[in-house]
């Protein structure tokens, strides 16, 4: 019997998270197969793609002859570190001091530099090959994290890595249509919503795996992410009005 | 080489890129874990405290990276 505390959480996680890993990855390969061409940009990417399931086949029964209150605090601290560092960032943009992700921008700024770095000599390009290759594996390794890390303290690896897949499934879909980078998704919002769930995440699991009950058991989870987004919202509105006070005292 | 170096910076980039934000969260799990439970006989508020906290530190570090001292 599936809990749907968990599974809803996890899955909702696994994919938002994901889809914005994606969405990057995605850019970093339309500008090497437009730059440098197409053969290798998915020569990186196929590569990229090997490397990481090769991880997973590594890492999945050493996973798995952990205990389950280690992997609890592990993943648990890890999933806090990830989750508030993706927090404090989704707070400094929206609070107006570092500039928002903009996708167009990350597409222009490395088409750019492919056009001006050389091209190798012989049947390689290895700048092309390495760049979708670096840019999978990067993006990649966060997905497999986020989806060990949600999936497997709660033994819902299916359901997160499900998650994943159909976020996956989506960008490739909408990268093969349209040819260019998905910057209508929401980034910054969406970082801002997975960091709020990551963070809930992991504070719950370091508490389980500590021994620390909850109080009202799973349905502390809901609320973690409440008052996390809650702290973050309005530390971005504290933010913004400390901005616009400065501006003000400095135009008086 | 260089790849391999930037992918294992990269990752180490996923947890960590404020030191003393990593050091704070990793005292306060420590604190809660380790300490708490010597000085706090009912267990049942270490969740909540170890929220509390964690909120507290996301909170006074981001304020700090947004206003750093003049």
């Amino acid at each position: 019997m599936v809990d749907w505390t968990h599974a809803g959480g996890t899955v909702l996680a696994a994919f938002l998270a994901s889809l914005v890993e994606f969405v990057e990855a995605l850019t970093i390969v339309l500008a090497v197969g437009t730059v440098r061409g197409w053969r290798p940009a998915l020569l990186g990417t196929g590569a990229g793609m090997v490397l990481l399931l090769l991880l997973i086949a590594g890492l999945g029964p050493l996973i798995a002859a952990v205990p389950i209150t280690w992997l609890q605090l592990s993943v648990g601290v890890l999933l806090l570190l990830f989750g508030l560092r993706l927090l404090k960032k989704a707070i400094l943009r929206a609070g107006g001091i570092i500039p928002l992700h903009d996708e167009d921008a990350a597409y222009a700024e490395e088409t750019r530099s492919l056009r001006t770095s050389g091209r190798s000599r012989g049947l390689w390009d290895t700048i092309a090959v390495t760049t979708a290759f670096k840019a999978v594996v990067l993006e990649g390794m966060e997905v497999e994290f986020i989806v060990v890390a949600m999936g497997a303290t709660a033994g819902l690896l299916l359901p997160a890595a499900a998650g994943a897949g159909v976020a996956l499934l989506g960008v490739v879909l909408l990268g093969l249509a349209l040819h260019r980078p998905l910057a209508r998704v929401p980034e910054n919002t969406l970082k801002l919503v997975v960091g709020v769930m990551l963070a809930a995440f992991g504070v719950f699991w370091v508490a389980e795996g500590a021994g620390l009950p909850w109080p009202g058991g799973d349905l502390a989870l809901p609320a973690l992410a409440l008052g996390f987004l809650g702290v973050a919202l309005a530390m971005a509105a504290l933010l913004r009005r400390s901005a616009t006070s400065t501006l003000r005292e400095r135009r008086a | 080489m260089n790849a391999v170096r930037a992918i294992l910076a990269e990752l180490l980039a996923l947890f960590v890129d404020d030191w003393s934000f990593t050091a704070a969260i990793m005292a306060w799990l420590v604190v809660v874990t380790l300490v708490l439970p010597r000085f706090l006989p009912d267990s049942s508020w270490g969740g909540p405290v170890l929220f509390l906290g964690s909120a507290l530190v996301l909170a006074c570090s981001t304020w700090r990276r947004a206003r750093p001292p003049a």
